[in-house]
């Protein structure tokens, strides 16, 4: 097959793929069947079995990326549709993501010095615990990798999935919305999906804190950035 | 009935078509807010940008919520799939992931933790302190009532 052709096949079967895998998702809650893994998965083994260059591969799917600048004005909707949430809470939803934000980024920073992490890898990990679409902005203002950053945000999402209901367990919490808001702050869209299934206020709660992070990231990252130099 | 079938055929194309009318309408939103914040030479993207001014927009009533709300549902209810091509990139750091992949779990799994507390922790302590100052505004005004002088409802 000729490049552009390759090119074309992996667009299509990414799409087909991905679609695939959220049907097998929507009738088996597995956690290795979570639908932006086991597509990335197969076309992992797909890329490699057919010895393509990650170049190659990107060519076209490129496109499918830049879709998340246009998602990320979408996320005005749910804004819009929680604005009396946001009334009643806003004090704690700003103050969750301020917080949760500043522990994120001391913590990495920390953990990079104590680890002596590559500088690159450790400024990739600044961004980790907020959504694709912010992160891949915060990260490019911190001297991080886009795609290294987006790997990490995916582990990070997974850890969520598997122990964002335990950490919650543990913790003697009272009202709905500190319950939800952690998962928004700390594991962004699949922390969403788990505040979701503990109800609807906390998952309306931690899409509002994960999209506040975000922002809130977005706009703090040249601050952050001259900070750590 | 068939007449029926036919009918439905195409309200669901029309639907569809006003989907996809509905995203250009946030693509374009995108690009003038990206525009926009190059020209000031404000250091955010268009989608950053773009989610604010689309907020304004639709708090304003300029934008109608059934404007856009199908396309941004369809845009966001689709995010995972925009990401998988990064995830796929991971081919390219086999390496970096065999010989720091440890590193990277303790820092990413100690950094999933502490985020969860200390938000979990603020949030929970905001609301105890909210409820705390309302009884004692209930105190205050119960007690303002016992010591001020009755009226005789009666009358």
């Amino acid at each position: 097959m000729s490049a552009p052709l390759v090119a074309f096949f992996f667009l299509v079967t990414t799409i087909t793929s991905f679609y695939l895998a959220q049907s097998i998702y929507r009738r088996h809650r597995k956690i290795w069947l979570v639908p932006a893994v086991s597509s990335s998965l197969f076309i992992i083994a797909l890329v490699e079995a057919t010895a393509t260059s990650y170049d190659l591969y990107f060519q076209d799917t490129q496109w499918l990326v830049w879709l998340l600048g246009p998602a990320t004005v979408a996320f005005a909707l749910p804004i819009y549709q929680q604005r009396k949430l946001i009334i009643r809470y806003w004090l704690a939803l700003a103050m969750g993501s301020l917080v949760g934000i500043a522990a994120s980024v001391c913590v990495t920073l920390i953990l990079g010095k104590m680890l002596s992490l590559d500088p690159l890898i450790a400024h990739s990990l600044l961004a980790r615990s907020i959504s694709t679409p912010f992160a891949l902005e915060a990260t490019t203002h911190m001297g991080g990798s886009a795609q290294l950053t987006s790997l990490f945000v995916v582990i990070t999402g997974l850890l969520g999935i598997i122990f964002g209901e335990v950490i919650l367990a543990f913790l003697p919490l009272r009202s709905k919305a500190a319950k939800g808001a952690p998962l928004g702050t700390a594991a962004h869209g699949f922390g969403v999906s788990v505040a979701k299934s503990l109800g609807a206020e906390q998952g309306a709660v931690a899409s509002l804190t994960m999209i506040f992070s975000g922002v809130i990231m977005v706009l703090l990252a040249p601050a952050i950035a001259s900070l750590i130099g | 009935m068939n007449f029926i079938f036919k009918n439905l055929r195409w309200m669901g194309l029309a639907n569809g078509m006003l989907n996809i009318a509905q995203v250009l309408l946030i693509y374009m939103i995108w690009l003038v807010a990206g525009k926009a914040a190059s020209i000031f030479h404000l250091p955010i993207s268009g989608g950053v940008s773009g989610l604010l001014i689309l907020v304004v927009l639709l708090l304003t009533r300029i934008v109608r919520p059934a404007f856009i709300e199908k396309g941004a549902e369809l845009l966001l209810a689709n995010m995972m799939l925009y990401f998988v091509p990064l995830v796929v990139s991971v081919i390219q750091y086999t390496a970096l992931f065999e010989s720091a992949g440890l590193k990277l779990m303790i820092a990413i799994g100690v950094g999933f933790i502490v985020v969860m507390l200390v938000t979990a922790m603020t949030v929970e302590w905001f609301f105890q302190w909210t409820r705390k100052r309302l009884l004692q505004s209930h105190i205050a005004v119960r007690k303002q009532r016992m010591t001020a002088p009755r009226f005789d409802e009666s009358n």
